[in-house]
């Protein structure tokens, strides 16, 4: 026999309903507001399997923009400068400083916003950023799915910013033991100062 | 963030602006997608299971 559970949500907003595909889109999926009607739900499964592409998508072009605006950033300056060094020779540090950043404002917003402990409030901000959406913890009011909606959709530049740093360090190296991470790196531009 | 007092406001309009049209481009069209899948979702949902009362 199976059990479906679904929330026993009474009178649901827009605010819910765009808390609903925001959190389908970035695939978070906390569980707390689902359809219950049958066409509903058998929309809810369709967007669920298309609407996460268009956030993929998206996520990649950001990367891609991230890197031709930093290159046409670095060329204005002077090669010794220390935005320079900062976007070279520092891009790992700056990527997680962003990201701890991120988290960190996250963490505070809904401690205020939702009036959650730092801990529950940390682990609603990490179940965002990493899409895992455990589900123990999720908003409540209007005001903190807000919060919830701006932050997935923020969400993305973040990721896009991280995944193109680590991602070229971990093709760095693997061009250096394997012939096939040699061709993936000539295809990536490098983010230098000219 | 030291660093932030020293941007200068150009460097903004550079980051904004200075990407290849057909990187821009791709971003506008790839942002406009995400805005439309995302606000069209909502209105299905809020139709759908009428999810539309008025917020407070």
């Amino acid at each position: 026999m199976i059990a479906i559970a679904i929330a026993a949500a009474s009178l649901c907003t827009q605010v819910d309903s765009l808390y609903y595909s925001t959190t389908t889109m970035k695939t978070i999926g906390f569980g707390d507001i689902v359809p219950k009607t049958y066409w509903g739900r058998v929309s809810g499964a369709i967007f669920a399997l298309i609407a996460p592409a268009v956030s993929a998508i998206m996520i990649v072009q950001v990367a891609i923009w991230k890197i031709q605006a930093v290159q046409q950033l670095l060329k204005s300056r002077a090669p010794s400068s220390w935005m320079v060094k900062l976007f070279t020779s520092s891009r790992n540090e700056l990527a997680l400083s962003l990201l701890a950043l991120y988290v960190l404002l996250g963490t505070l917003l809904f401690h205020l916003i939702e009036r959650l402990d730092y801990l529950p409030a940390f682990e609603l901000m990490v179940s965002i950023i990493t899409t895992v959406g455990w589900g123990h913890v999720y908003p409540t009011t209007s005001a903190g799915k807000i919060v919830v909606i701006i932050l997935s959709i923020a969400a993305n530049g973040i990721t896009a910013v991280v995944v193109e740093t680590v991602g070229t360090q971990v093709i760095d190296m693997v061009a250096k033991v394997h012939p096939g991470g040699k061709r993936v790196r000539k295809a990536i531009p490098d983010i230098k100062a000219s | 963030m030291d660093f932030l007092f020293y941007l200068r406001a150009e460097d903004f309009v550079i980051l904004a602006t200075r990407a290849t049209p057909l990187v821009m481009a791709s971003l506008s069209v790839i942002l406009s997608a995400y805005a439309f899948v995302l606000l069209s979702g909502s209105l299905l949902f809020m139709s759908l299971e009428g999810w539309n009362v008025v917020w407070n």
